[in-house]
């Protein structure tokens, strides 16, 4: 465990069916303030540490430490898991599951009337993300009517709501325009520059090139970890693990922005 | 579609429009989910115990009135709680209607009525009575799942110290009750857009069989997901700077009193 991480994962394995490993020893440190990209294939187990390190899976084998405290440790009392889901919100890959009130609004609100009392506080919020994303049309939209991207877009709407300190990101931008990808692209720049700490699995490749300070190569076990540059200009590396290799020049242009 | 795909898409449709609620406000705006528990239990235990069926009108035609306040669409709520489940009460409750179950006077003579067989008045009123007793229910617990979602009623059970094993339960079986539904009817598109000419029989009922055990497997794996999801935004912890904080709506509570007050004096009035 070094100074300063906000998770130290140590031999962490992870497995759905007896005898078969979804996460197989992954021990790593994520430094608060860090945007770490998870590239995989399908499959890899992206998904999966993120749950796991939102604190959802807690029957992971290992350890995990988040600010020097083992999760497990941290579920068993209330009061320490109200500041950890304080602290820590994940966008979930598929936005069907983020989305169950029966309005984007509701849904908004529901993570927000657990840390606040205050209508104001809470509408004040609500207005705020809906404003930022340029969303406000959805706002009393029925979930279940939205389009694919809409519901990407309001589902990142409900995490960012509640200003977190770390972001758990399953594929933030997937299925999303042009528009909406820089927008997205954008508020996480901002987060990033507050000093935010971003867990983001992601294939977009501007998300890996102008947002992220690491970038761990997942594919059940850590494959590579180090500057995005690194990693990514690892042809060999990426094809072996059935990723496309990405051209580093392409997309130059977007990320000056 | 065969009958039975449209028949199970029909009740799918039903279950999944009962238990998704609406957003629209009315008249009784910032009414909290716990204030309109405690008034739809008191309503509905105040169904089960009346005896008069005059009451039982007074209870069951007030929930409308409570139904159109709170801002619920009107057609909807009436075929919630005034369609299916009372007319299968009435299915059920009709043979109480004839001598054979509850002899009395006769009030309808039948074609059999020699054989000593004819609607008696006691019948009428007992099957009656039934009927109403369940509808005067049933429409104050629809009042509930219309008006709010699954998780704002499990939030308001939970304010109001119903022990969080039961809510987590009856949170889990509703929302696994509603997925089930949406994805029943999604395996039926699904199938009738992959399906090539018409099958046998045999073959669709076993594409049926085994659709249905996937179907229930893919609900059960989203409930636990969405569970998750709530989980990760707070549910549970109920230690919230507040939001925990019991709010009852005190013109609601009025306003229940009084239904209740008036069921009695309406028993008295026409007795
Ligand atoms: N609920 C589950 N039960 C059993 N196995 C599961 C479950 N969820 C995921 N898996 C398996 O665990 C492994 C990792 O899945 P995960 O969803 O974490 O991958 P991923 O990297 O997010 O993939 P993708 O890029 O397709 O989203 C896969 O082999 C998957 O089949
Ligand atoms: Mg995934």
């Amino acid at each position: 465990m070094t100074e300063g991480a906000i998770y130290s994962i140590i031999n962490l394995s992870y497995s759905y069916i007896p005898g078969t490993m979804a996460l197989q020893n992954l021990s790593f440190d994520v430094d608060a303030g860090t945007a770490l990209c998870l590239l995989g294939p399908n499959g890899a187990g992206k998904s999966t540490l993120l749950q796991v390190l939102a604190g959802l899976r807690p029957e992971y084998l290992g350890s995990i430490y988040f600010m020097g405290e083992e999760i497990r440790d941290i579920l068993k009392s209330r009061e320490k898991t109200y500041d950890f889901r304080k602290k820590v919100q994940i966008l979930f890959q598929d936005p069907d599951i983020q989305l169950f009130s029966i309005t984007v609004e509701k849904d908004i609100a529901y993570g927000l009337e657990h840390l606040s009392n205050d209508r104001e506080t809470i509408n004040k919020a609500i207005n705020e993300v809906l404003k930022e994303l340029g969303i406000e049309e959805l706002r009393n939209r029925h979930p279940y009517t939205l389009s694919g991207g809409e519901k990407r877009i309001a589902s990142l709407a409900t995490v960012l709501a509640l200003r977190p300190e770390v972001l758990l990101l399953d594929e933030p931008t997937s299925e999303l325009d042009l528009k909406f990808k820089e927008k997205v692209l954008r508020i996480l720049k901002s987060l990033k520059e507050k000093g935010k700490t971003l867990i983001i699995a992601t294939h977009d490749l501007r998300i890996l090139k102008s947002l992220c300070s690491k970038v761990a190569l997942l594919n059940r076990t850590i494959k590579a970890l180090g500057a995005p540059r690194e990693v990514l200009s690892n042809k060999e590396l990426l094809i072996s693990n059935d990723l496309e290799p990405y051209d580093l020049r392409e997309c130059s242009l977007s990320s000056k922005q | 579609m065969r009958a039975t795909d449209k028949t199970v898409n029909e009740l799918s449709k039903f279950v999944m429009d009962s238990l998704t609620p609406e957003s629209n406000e009315g008249l009784l705006k910032s009414l909290t989910p716990e204030s309109l528990i405690i008034s739809s239990f008191a309503l509905t235990i105040a169904s089960v115990v009346a005896e008069s069926i005059y009451a039982l009108i007074f209870l069951a035609a007030t929930s409308l009135l409570i139904a159109v306040s709170l801002g619920i669409n009107l057609r909807r709520f009436l075929i919630r709680a005034y369609g299916f489940v009372p007319a299968f009460t009435a299915l059920i409750a009709l043979p109480a209607a004839f001598s054979f179950i509850t002899p009395g006077r006769p009030l309808l003579a039948l074609p059999i009525s020699s054989w000593g067989i004819y609607v008696t008045y006691e019948g009428v009123k007992a099957a009656a009575t039934l009927v109403l007793r369940v509808t005067a229910s049933v429409s104050y617990l629809t009042l509930l799942t219309l008006k709010y979602g699954l998780s704002n009623l499990a939030e308001g059970l939970r304010k109001l110290n119903v022990p969080n094993e039961f809510i987590n339960v009856l949170h889990f079986m509703l929302r696994y009750t509603l997925t089930l539904s949406k994805c029943l009817m999604d395996m039926i598109m699904a199938r009738e857009a992959r399906k090539l000419g018409d099958e046998g029989m045999i073959d669709y009922w076993r594409s049926w069989g085994e659709g249905l055990g996937a179907v229930q497997l893919k609900a059960l794996k989203i409930s636990e997901d969405i569970y998750m999801a709530l989980k990760a935004r707070g549910y549970g912890l109920g230690i919230d700077s507040g939001g925990a904080r019991l709010k009852i709506n005190s013109s609601l509570m009025l306003l229940t009193a009084s239904v209740i007050a008036g069921a009695v004096v309406t028993s008295w009035v026409i007795h």
